[in-house]
């Protein structure tokens, strides 16, 4: 029997990552694509100087220029220090790992086209990441500003979240650009994939062992199953393009907590708490960490009470 | 060296997944693992990551991760050991998608009488989404048998499948209440067939202390309707025992399993 459950464990786990695989691989290569071909210092010049249109050029920089989570806070270290106002850069870095085509789509397919998901997970994620910006913009900005030079998280010139425009002007071959272009999709494959490999499988241990007594208690409670599945992302660190169909795989929980998962899962995990403190001021980090697990708390339980 | 060997591993562990994406994409196995929906997305998938597998090993960034390499090892472990669960035909590993078959006879006629040839998820479906059965169409769908006290107690049993929507990790077991009003009982776990007519409740009656159904460890039962058996048959368990229904299928059904096995 306990044999039994372990090759199951095993078929569900890959079949996550099955079925995870496709969008990891098109934001892989999505990403690689603008880390190399995006220039940076001149999208800082063109950012609007209110506040508001900051926070939009934050929200909406996930459309136009996607990126996983472990690539936006040394980005976003690197748009502060070429002037990009904290608001629109702490903003992006929160929601660009959700608000980007390649996670709505997966997010849409993994809920079987449920588009009250998907438009309640980029609500709740746009709402905290720009409460969250704005807090850090505003509160903190001085501090923010002041710190923005430490050269704490220094792209590595070899790693593909290195994302300046030097490699724009680098020029060479273009079968070795494309070659290039193309390896750094592996390596940002690989890089994803691990986390992709690491909550599958846990996921798949979850599901295959969780006493189910205990499953029913959980889903019994919708405020239990939302605390604890926020746990549960903060610990697994799935990347936020496969994130949703390890969601989608917790059905006994309710949709509120799915959503839940999704959310605080890509503002907040194990890897970004380390991130946050090695490149932001304390403040800074524990504002990162506390604001978007409050919002999503208490934004995910609302929406779901208001929609279903 | 060791940083050489680390970063060929990762190239031909990203090469190897593509490859075995591809064979599994084309080959009947693969509906052991996700909704044969997702057939030209994974092979899509699968020829990329042959291409930038391909390329990392050419070309690769230089930087290596011990746990990225250890991740893919263990994926790796993973498909070896999977296997293709209850698909234990000699045929799963075969390049023939079953769903390319033809389409299949919507009804079976027994004793004079038509039944429709629906599975237990997409009855679910069928009843969920309004698409009631006229009252008087005899139903033809397959199964495995969940007792409880509750259900014995009432001369019923719930009659589950394993429905994959998206891929086994979201496979949920969903089906009916049966009514057997006198029949020989079946046992906790059987594969059964039953022919009978749907019969709408006044009140829902939901089925509290069900568990799964086989690999499916969840299930939802439809609780305003029973199926009223006619016949309660045990057969053995059916080549494809998943199925493959999403939501909107209550209304235009898809066939992807095909001929016999699609209900």
């Amino acid at each position: 029997m306990m044999l039994q459950n372990i090759q199951l464990m095993a078929r569900i786990a890959v079949s996550i990552v099955l079925e995870a695989a496709p969008f990891l691989l098109l934001g892989s290569l999505l990403s690689a694509a603008v880390d190399r071909y995006v220039d940076t210092e001149r999208l800082a010049h063109r950012i609007p100087k209110g506040p508001l249109g900051c926070m939009a050029v934050g929200l909406l920089g996930g459309m136009v220029m996607p990126i996983c989570e472990c690539g936006s806070v040394p980005l976003a270290r690197r748009l502060l220090g070429k002037g990009v106002p904290p608001l629109t850069a702490i903003t992006y870095m929160l929601a660009a790992p959700v608000i980007n085509p390649v996670v709505l789509l997966s997010t849409y397919v993994a809920f079987g086209g449920n588009l009250k998901m998907v438009i309640s997970r980029a609500l709740v994620v746009a709402c905290s990441a720009a409460l969250t910006g704005w807090l850090c913009g505003g509160r903190f900005c001085s501090d923010l500003n002041a710190d923005s030079n430490r050269p704490t998280i220094r792209p590595d010139p070899n790693h593909l979240h290195s994302h300046g425009a030097q490699s724009i002007s680098a020029g060479g071959h273009p079968r070795r650009l494309v070659l290039d272009l193309l390896s750094s999709g592996a390596a940002e494959f690989l890089d994803m994939g691990k986390y992709l490999i690491i909550g599958a499988l846990t996921s798949a241990a979850f599901k295959v062992f969780l006493p189910w007594q205990l499953v029913q208690a959980l889903a019994g409670n919708t405020a239990l199953a939302v605390a604890l599945l926020m746990l549960l992302a903060v610990l697994l660190c799935v990347c936020s393009e496969a994130d949703a169909f390890v969601a989608a795989s917790f059905v006994y929980a309710p949709p509120a907590a799915q959503l839940a998962f999704m959310a605080v899962g890509a503002l907040v995990d194990l890897k970004l708490v380390g991130m946050y403190f090695s490149a932001f001021p304390k403040k800074i980090a524990w504002t990162l960490i506390i604001v978007p697990v409050v919002c999503v708390l208490g934004l995910s339980n609302l929406l779901m009470l208001l929609v279903g | 060296m060791m940083k050489r060997l680390l970063l060929t591993l990762d190239g031909a562990f990203v090469l190897g997944l593509g490859i075995y994406m591809l064979f599994l994409s084309q080959a009947e196995a693969y509906t052991a693992f996700m909704n044969p929906k997702f057939r030209p997305l994974t092979a899509a998938a699968a020829v990329g990551l042959c291409i930038v597998g391909a390329a990392f090993l050419i070309r690769s960034d230089g930087r290596t991760d011990r746990l990225r390499t250890l991740c893919f090892a263990v994926l790796g472990m993973l498909i070896l050991h999977a296997g293709t669960g209850t698909l234990q035909s000699s045929s799963a590993l075969t390049l023939k998608p079953p769903e390319t078959r033809g389409e299949p006879e919507p009804l079976v006629i027994r004793d004079g009488q038509n039944y429709l040839k629906v599975n237990p998820a997409r009855l679910f479906f069928l009843l969920q989404t309004g698409n009631a059965l006229p009252v008087d169409q005899g139903v033809i769908t397959r199964g495995i048998v969940r007792r409880t006290a509750e259900l014995d107690r009432l001369d019923r049993f719930a009659l589950l499948r394993g429905n994959m929507v998206c891929c086994l990790a979201d496979a949920i077991a969903m089906g009916i209440t049966v009514a057997t009003d006198g029949l020989p009982a079946a046992q906790d776990g059987d594969w059964v067939t039953v022919f009978g007519r749907v019969r709408l409740l006044p009140e829902p009656h939901p089925v509290t202390d069900l568990g799964g159904s086989g690999e499916v460890p969840f299930s939802m039962v439809y609780d305003k309707a029973l199926l009223v058996a006619g016949t309660v048959e045990r057969i053995e368990r059916p080549r494809f025992p998943y199925v493959f229904e999403l939501p909107p299928s209550g209304k235009s059904p898809p066939r992807l399993t095909g001929g016999d096995d699609d209900y």
